[in-house]
Order: structure tokens, then sequence, then C-alpha cells
């Protein structure tokens, strides 16, 4: 796979060759920080975000989404033109997140169309941490400030210049695109990417993990549940700003016979969420919602694809208007864990 | 793309005929048609999976599917009227074309259990799934794979009751014993008279070579579970059906998991076995 070096002055020109061919996707400045957006000016694409406000997952999974049309009771299947897209810029735990979203939507050989055709046009340029944020803790979950899983192309930014590694052939192929507009990259080079990773990877400060799947679930019944949801206002800000959080709602929407049928982010936080028909819910209480969300991620996932479905970006604590650290709850369930396990 | 390839899409079926099953109207059976009789190939189901019933406009909602693959041509569907859903359902007319999005979800274990006693309890109208897995046990190419079943079905009031002709008729067949049942009976009334749990206690089918399954509202499942246990049923030989609120059917919106499983594709159907298991919350 091809290593080159683009200058930064040279970003424009590189950007606009990508953005002939294909829909360009990047961080853009917003009034939240920053956002992925589609790149009408390639000078507005931002680089030296430390991360942005949403993830990158509306990309391949937007937030609100047609499944299908209908008029006079007639359904139809909705086929939009899905263009070639570059996402550009996503930091590495968000484009890891994209491999995890790739479990659920082609699980058990099932594809989901939608999402299947937008993933498929989708070529992934990631961009390395050199300053990770103070809430972030991907090395915690198995990820790296310049992880290249679910990358196809992993960027490393050199100061005046950008180390461009291929990491896929899609990733060399966009390479090929570039043309001129990239040059041969020099040992000096590699070598001052490799130091930023390791000096990056050095400054996140580690979080315990209750380390086995099994355990977690053992805990289902503890009251540490309780005390741990005490905050949580039930506002959906965490499942909404995490670039693994997949879970939808399917709804209609109708005028005058005509309308459409729609699936949109939902959140497990809601009560509502898991209610029947009937009135009957199993998950009415606060803790048990608490729990979804924490076990999923780092219990039934494990179990089911093999890894926990969290990349440690740190938008949940962020995001969260009562102040709730997913790292804490970790923490406090691996110390509970830890002592259950002495207790036996 | 169509239908074939995109599990969301609803095939378009015709409400054939509607039988209003109770006295307060709430129960109805919906016969279903093809619109396109390719889709009927194609929706090739086994007793105790479900459907999304798809009102274009209004939304969808999981319906266990009552009848047995062996009476073809149409499915069968009964609907309590709880939500927004079932209830334009319910105020719909022979005729109108709907949407069945399916079959969804695994299924009764019907190889497992082949030369198996079968002893089949319901309760109330989750009795449906039971009457497709009935109308199968008994049909003529099948009864022999089979050996005795026992049915034992109660409901609050004999208005309640599920399928009454269809009842009549099991009573009166002689490769089929069934036990009809009402927690409080009518003058008219000459059948049982007690609660699901009590009628299994005193018929007491044999638990020697025998699946039992079982599917009820929770307050009959919890009274009758003991029952079943007392009577020799290992855990793993002891089949449930759940319920749960769910979108999509295909486990991808994560709606209806209890632990890791997905109640619309690991289930509906799981074993006692299974559900020791998994985490309290259903």
């Amino acid at each position: 796979m091809n290593v080159l070096l683009l200058k930064k002055t040279d970003l424009p020109s590189f950007l606009e060759t990508l953005a002939k061919t294909r829909l360009l996707i990047a961080p853009l400045e917003d009034r939240t920080g920053s956002s992925f957006g589609p790149v009408e000016d390639v000078t507005a694409v931002r680089l030296d975000y430390r991360n942005t406000s949403l993830s990158a997952k509306a990309t391949v999974f937007p937030q609100t989404e047609t499944l299908l049309t209908f008029r006079n009771g007639e359904g139809e299947e909705w086929t939009p033109e899905t263009p070639e897209t570059v996402l550009f810029g996503v930091r590495p735990c968000d484009a890891r997140s994209l491999t995890m979203l790739d479990k659920v939507f082609r699980w058990d050989g099932l594809d989901d169309p939608y999402y299947v055709k937008r993933r498929e046009k989708t070529t992934v340029v990631a961009l390395a941490c050199n300053e990770p944020g103070p809430t972030c803790f991907c090395t915690s979950v198995g990820g790296s400030p310049a992880d290249e899983t679910g990358a196809d192309l992993l960027a490393t930014d050199l100061g005046d210049a950008l180390l461009l590694r291929a990491v896929t052939p899609r990733g060399d192929a966009l390479l090929q695109d570039a043309g001129d507009t990239v040059q041969p990259a020099d040992s000096t080079a590699v070598e001052t990417a490799k130091g930023l990773a390791t000096q990056a990877e050095a400054r996140l400060a580690p979080v315990r993990i209750p380390d086995n799947a099994r355990h977690l679930a053992e805990l289902f019944e503890a009251d540490v549940w309780t005390d741990l949801s005490f905050g949580c206002l039930g506002c959906g800000a965490c499942t909404y700003s995490c670039p693994t959080c997949h879970c939808f709602d399917i709804t209609d929407e109708q005028k005058k016979g005509a309308g459409r049928r729609v699936r949109s982010w939902d959140t497990c936080t809601f009560p509502l969420f898991t209610q029947h028909a009937s009135g009957h819910n199993p998950r009415m209480a606060k803790h048990a919602r608490l729990r979804q969300r924490i076990l999923h991620k780092f219990s039934y996932c494990p179990e089911n694809f093999g890894e926990a479905f969290c990349v440690g970006c740190g938008r949940c604590v962020v995001s969260c208007p009562s102040g709730l650290d997913i790292r804490g709850i970790l923490e406090r369930l691996d110390q509970t864990v830890s002592a259950a396990e002495k207790a036996a | 793309m169509d239908a074939m390839s995109n599990p969301y899409m609803p095939y378009p079926a015709r409400i054939d005929r509607i039988t209003i099953e109770n006295n307060e109207r709430d129960l109805k059976t919906f016969e279903l048609v093809f619109v396109d009789p390719a889709h009927e190939k194609l929706f090739e189901h086994t007793p105790g999976q479900f459907a999304e019933l798809s009102l274009l406009g209004t939304g969808e909602c999981p319906i266990g599917i009552a009848s047995s693959p062996t009476e073809s041509g149409s499915l069968l569907f009964t609907v309590k009227k709880a939500g927004v859903v079932t209830d334009e359902l319910h105020r719909s007319r022979e005729g109108r074309v709907i949407g069945v999005r399916g079959p969804l979800g695994n299924a009764f274990p019907i190889e497992r259990m082949r030369r198996k006693n079968l002893v089949i309890v319901g309760g109330g109208f989750a009795f449906t799934t039971l009457r497709a897995l009935i109308r199968f046990v008994i049909d003529e190419g099948h009864r022999s794979d089979y050996g005795d079943v026992t049915v034992i079905y109660g409901a609050r009031n004999p208005g309640e009751l599920l399928y009454k002709a269809e009842l009549e008729e099991w009573q009166s067949r002689d490769d089929l014993e069934a036990h009809i049942t009402v927690d409080k009976g009518s003058e008219s009334w000459i059948g049982h008279e007690g609660f699901v749990p009590t009628i299994l206690g005193d018929v007491a089918p044999s638990a020697q070579d025998a699946i039992v399954v079982v599917c009820g509202p929770p307050a009959m499942i919890k009274f009758t579970l003991p029952v079943i246990e007392r009577l020799g049923f290992a855990p793993a030989d002891t089949i449930l059906s759940l319920e749960m609120r769910m979108k999509c059917g295909i486990g991808k919106c994560g709606r209806c998991n209890i632990g890791s499983q997905y109640v619309c594709k690991d289930g509906p159907v799981f074993t006692l076995e299974q559900l020791s298991g998994l985490p309290a919350e259903y």
C-alpha cells in the first residue's frame, strides 16, 4: 500500500480532485464546534478539531431516512441515488465504529439494504489524533489514536503536511486519483507520524473496563444500577451522540393519502422504547434503562459480535446534561465485579 | 430491488374475511390473501412464527401467525385491538389491501417434536400460534409423525374463547384430547370451569417422551410453570413464546432484546432452559 505526503497548501486541490467524482463529507465548523457535512467550499474543511459534536455515523445511517413511500395505499420502495462518498477526516474512533455498525446491519447474513448501499459507496479517510481530548479513552476499549480499523486511508497531521497511508485497496485508489497533489513520503515523515502516535497514546489515561462480559451480566440484579442512574434524565443525548448506538424507530408520515415510512434514531433511555400496546413495560424503571445501555455495549455485544460496542470517543461524557461519565460507570462496575469475585 | 430482497418491504395482501371472535368485539381474525401469488410462495412459514402487519400511513405491528402452512391459500392473524395500528386494522373492511412482512422469528421446534407426545397449553388470545401448531400436527400428512396430542385452552369466559367452532370440532376428534376451560362459565357452558394451571394439574398429562408448549398471559404462565415442573417436564422440553415491542423484526433496531437475545430473530420461541439463562426483562 502507498504512503504519500500531501502538503497542506495542496489540501484544497486534493479535496477538489476527490470531490469531482464523489460526495465529500468532512468536518466543518458549526455552532456546536464542528460536525460532519457535505463540503461546498473545500477551504472550510477543518482538520484542527478535537472531535466533532456528533459522530460520523449519519453518513451511513442517517438520523432520519425514508424506507418506502406510498400513495393511496400502494407502497413503493425508496431507492435514492447513493453517490460515491468520501468521509474525510474522521477520527480513528469513528472509523472503527463503522466496523461495529457493519456487524449489526449485516448480521446473520441479513443485510440492511439502505445501510449497506451507503456503506459500500463510502471511502473512509481517518485522521490520527495527535492531541486526544480530555474525555477520550480509546486505548481502554481496544482502539488507539492512530488506529487504522475501519479506515481506507489514514492521515496524520505533520504540521505543514499530511502523511497519507493507504490501508485498503480502496484507499490506494483514492491516492491514485489524487494524482500529482501528493508526493512520495520520506522515512522521516513516516517516523514523525509514528512518534506522534506514540505520544498521543501516552497521553490517554486508562479506564478500567470489566473485562468479562459474563461477569458484567451477572451484575444484572445488583443495586449499583440504581445508584449509577440516579442523575440520568433519560434524555438520550448519550445515545444520539454515540457512534455505535444504532437503535431505531420506524414510523409513518402521511398527508392526504400520500406519505412515507421513515426510520429515525431511537434510544433505549426513553421509557416508551419498550412499552407494549398493553401498557406492560419490561424496562419501566430508569435504572433498568441505564443498565440496558451499558450491558448492551459491554456484555451483549461482546457476546453477539465479539467486541464491546464502545470506541472511547467520550462524546456521551461531553453531551450528558447531568454529568454522567461512562468511564466512572465502568470503573464502578469493575469494582463491583471485583468485590463480587472476592466474596465468592 | 423489491419486497423479495428488501426486508422492510411488505407484501400486499387483501383482507378476504374478518371473523369477530368475542362478544367485546376487540378480537378479530383476519384472513389475508396475497395479491401477488408469487409472494405466497415466498412466504413459507412454520407454526410459531410471526409477521409484521403493515398499514401504510399508520404503521406496523407484530402478530403471530394463527394459520398452519398446511392451510394454503391464505394466512390467519387474530388481532386484539390495543394500539394505533390494531385499532385501524379493526376498523378495516373485507377487501382492503394491507401489507405483510415476514415470516419473522424462529418457530416451534416441529422437528424435535416428532414422535413425541405434545401437551399444548394456552390462555386467552395468546392461543393464536398454538392454533397454527395444532392445525399443523393434526393435518392428515403430519398426524402420524406425532404421539398423543393434549390441548388445554382457557379463557376468562366462554365468549372470550377463540376459534369456537374449531374447538368444538377438536373436542369430537379421537386423535386429539382437548380440554377447554373458562375462568367463569355461563348458564349454557357445559365445559370445564377453572384456571388453566388447575385444569392442567387435573388432566396431569405424562411428561414421558413429551414436550409441553405454553402460551398465555403473564399471570397464567407464572402459575402454570410450577405445575409443568411438578408433572416432570424438563426445562429443555418446556417451550414458551414471548411477546415484545418490535419494529424492524430482523434484529437490527435493538428494541426487543432480552440480554443478548433478540425476541424477533432468536425468538419468539424459547425453551424454559434458554429463558432461565436470560435476564428476567420481559
